[in-house]
């Protein structure tokens, strides 16, 4: 009997649309994308590596785009480090790796631990090897994907507000404190991604703002580490502010989808700049 | 070791080979003895010792209080020796800094506030005190299974026997808790003639997907259940998180019972029914006759009937039951929190006494008082296994606070997931209630129905399970 269910759900989750992109929790949306990673034939040309608020640009928003080859490893409830440690987990490596800087300073927290531990665990590499063992086919992020597209309606378009006072900066803002043992790692992890030549761009993506960011009061992390690796800080808030335009969150931090498809439209713009 | 972990699926068959490889009991309680010590040492070591120490000091006693012509001053001494070794042990490694930190703010911070508590040894010291109370009652007769020992080849026989009772590991960590009487009548060679192999795979796969699908599942989305984070939350989501984590903690801790009753019986040992559709209960009283019997059972046996149970007059009965419950609820963690759970219980279970609303079978009372019993004891019940996830009370009252100023609504993503997994512990606890309906479908109607869901179960296991957590009733 078991068997049967599995060739028969084998074999529907081939169809198109019948395989889970979101998850009723973190932790299995976490696994779609970590396997999804791992499990590709090649490494794509880029990748988003990031927390929950990158998880939000989905893939399926940059088809049609210079980015459509594109993988998103925002990782709920984590950063990325992690996303750039599943990078590590495959052979071959992405041209460009967009690097979200929102919670580039944090320590490493008990939830990104688990996170890795479950990369190199049994489970995921039967997961990669066999579809049917994957989060995206768990019948029940099955049925919570269908329905989610469906309360949305496909991700809908313009449901940001226009408020002119948006484009005003906001006051400066002092940078949080950073562990010099996190700064250390990342000056390790982006010397060997600058080895194995791949290119690296830091994204300031919106965390729930609703008025343009105030200048810097001092540069922050990303800011020193571009500096000293030269590479390129792009800000995606600008795009919404800069035209008096406020992204729609849905619980007052993560975009709604058709601000996170907008958003991923001016990330794919940048793409051809990117180099 | 843990039983949904992949060393476990290795370790099982295993010991499962060498197990039927040769049908000699010595060799058999051999192998498990030898096998639960590996287990339950796997990741800290340094806790075979402590269990080495209580087996050996309780098969002493035992022998003692078995030995033909013990003195009774002696018997006496080694009774409450033994019973104080045991409750003092439980004592110094779960209670210490409970006891310390009430009267001492700064305890937290001593090495009293810092000492581990030995997995399972709330289990295994209630099974060795079942067994020196077992020795004591049965003296020189012995009882079922375990005589005294007469001659150096018995005596060793008599302490393997119980290093096994004690250790054997399907139910070492976290029961069902064996009384001495229920497991040495057991003991003997087995072939795979004496494993009820059906039966062992039907507790597995309903074991398994209790644990791994509903509980697993249900574990991210009950984690919102956590001060200051539930306060945020619409009235709404704070019930239906209440239900999920009433869901979770019988899935999780069922599911731990049948996959270590399943365990058993492929070696063909029958361990005791811990949890009959608690769910279905319409009131307190009956509630406890369907959770974690096992521990009901053992308070009754070892600690209300030797405190005169209901025989002593009403008042005395009323003062019984709310000190059992109080000893029950603490039995289940270091905290003040789980004692007032107990008492809250207690209180509960003496008021429907005191009104009679616990009285008689529950099958014979009118549908309407069913239901209604059913709808308050699911609610009161749901509402105390707050105090299990936040053992700050403020925090519990905090909670309910919440849930009558708070605006409506609720959450879509936690309320797919608690319905979603949810459900499989509805229909559970339907399959109970439909018990003697189903008596009267047709010939291979339940065999049927039985392929399919368990198919299902299967099925679901390997592709839906949630991510691997530890048993919650590991911590006590």
């Amino acid at each position: 009997m078991a068997a049967v269910l599995c060739a028969a759900w084998t074999w529907a989750t081939r169809s198109p649309g019948m395989t889970a992109e979101f998850a009723e929790y973190n932790q299995a949306a976490n696994r779609i994308r970590i396997e999804g990673y791992l499990a590709r034939p090649s490494a794509p040309a880029h990748v988003l590596v990031g927390s929950s608020l990158s998880g939000r640009l989905l893939p399926s928003y940059f088809e049609g785009t210079p980015m459509a080859d594109v993988a998103t490893l925002g990782l709920d409830g984590s950063g990325p480090r992690v996303g750039i440690e599943v990078l590590r987990r495959r052979k071959d490596w992405p041209e460009t790796v967009w690097v979200e800087t929102y919670l580039m300073g944090r320590e490493t927290t008990p939830n990104d631990r688990a996170l890795m531990a479950d990369m190199d665990a049994a489970g995921t590499r039967l997961a990669v090897a066999m579809p049917l063992f994957r989060a995206s086919h768990r019948p029940s992020s099955v049925a919570y994907t269908a329905l989610k597209r469906r309360r949305e309606g496909g991700g809908g378009d313009a449901t940001w507000t226009t408020n002119a006072a948006a484009s005003t900066r906001g006051p400066a803002a002092a940078p949080a404190p950073v562990d010099p043992g996190v700064e250390e790692a990342w000056h390790g992890l982006l010397e060997d991604l600058r080895r194995r030549n791949v290119h690296v761009v830091f994204v300031d993506v919106p965390a729930g703002e609703t008025q343009r960011p105030g200048a810097r009061a001092e540069p922050d992390l990303a800011d020193r580490l571009a500096a000293r690796f030269g590479i390129r800080r792009v800000d995606l808030r600008e795009g919404w502010f800069s035209r008096g335009w406020v992204p729609r969150y849905t619980d007052g931090r993560h975009l709604d989808a058709a601000s996170a498809r907008q958003t991923a439209r001016w990330l794919a713009e940048m793409a051809g700049e990117a180099r | 070791m843990l039983f949904n972990s992949w060393t476990f699926a290795v370790f099982l068959p295993l010991v499962l080979a060498l197990h039927h490889a040769w049908r000699r009991s010595w060799w058999q309680v051999g192998v498990l003895t030898v096998a639960s010590l590996v287990f339950y040492g796997w990741h800290t070591p340094w806790l075979v010792p402590l269990l080495a120490l209580s087996t050996g000091l309780n098969a002493w006693a035992a022998e003692v209080l078995m030995r033909p012509g013990t003195p009774a001053g002696r018997r006496r001494a080694v009774l409450a020796g033994a019973l104080g070794f045991n409750l003092g042990a439980l004592a110094f490694f779960k209670y210490a800094g409970l006891i310390v930190g009430t009267f001492w703010a700064g305890a937290s911070g001593s090495w009293v506030g810092s000492i581990p508590l030995p997995v399972g040894i709330s289990f295994y010291t209630f099974q060795g005190i079942s067994l020196v109370v077992e020795s004591w009652r049965a003296g020189p007769a012995g009882f079922a299974g375990l005589e005294p020992p007469r001659g150096r080849r018995e005596r060793a026989w008599f302490h393997a026997r119980v290093w096994f009772f004690k250790a054997f590991f399907p139910q070492l960590i976290a029961g069902p808790i064996v009384k001495a009487g229920e497991f040495f009548h057991q003991i003997g060679p087995k072939g795979w003639a004496d494993v009820d192999g059906s039966g062992a795979l039907k507790k597995l796969v309903l074991g398994f997907f209790l644990k791994m699908v509903v509980a697993d599942n249900l574990k991210e989305a009950t984690s919102m259940l956590a001060w200051p984070q539930f306060t945020e939350l619409p009235r709404g989501s704070l019930l239906l998180l209440l239900y999920g984590f009433s869901f979770r903690i019988f899935a999780d801790f069922a599911g731990y019972s049948l996959i270590a009753q399943g365990l058993a019986r492929l070696f063909g040992y029958e361990l005791p029914l811990n949890f009959l559709h608690p769910y279905l209960a319409p009131s307190l009283t009956d509630f406890w006759r369907r959770w974690h019997l096992s521990l009901s059972s053992w308070l009754r046996e070892y600690l209300y009937i030797p405190l005169g149970g209901n025989r002593l007059g009403e008042g005395r009965t009323y003062v019984n039951l709310f000190l059992v419950m109080f000893l029950g609820g603490l039995w289940h963690g270091a905290a003040w929190s789980y004692a007032v759970w107990g008492m809250a219980h207690g209180v509960g279970l003496a008021l429907e006494r005191w009104t009679g609303a616990g009285r008689g079978d529950p099958a014979l009372w009118p549908p309407w008082r069913r239901v209604l019993g059913w709808a308050v004891t699911f609610h009161v019940v749901s509402l105390l296994w707050l105090l299990f996830q936040l053992p700050d009370i403020r925090h519990a009252w905090a909670f309910v606070r919440c849930m009558a100023t708070n605006g409506g609504g609720v959450l879509p993503q936690s309320a797919f997931v608690i319905v979603v997994f949810g459900l499989p512990v509805a229909l559970h606890h339907a399959w109970g209630a439909t018990a003697s309906w189903r008596a009267r479908w047709p010939e291979g109607w339940t065999s049927r129905v039985e392929t399919l869901a368990y198919g299902t179960m299967l099925f679901l296991l390997l592709c839906n399970a949630g991510s691997a957590g530890d048993f919650i009733y590991f911590q006590f």
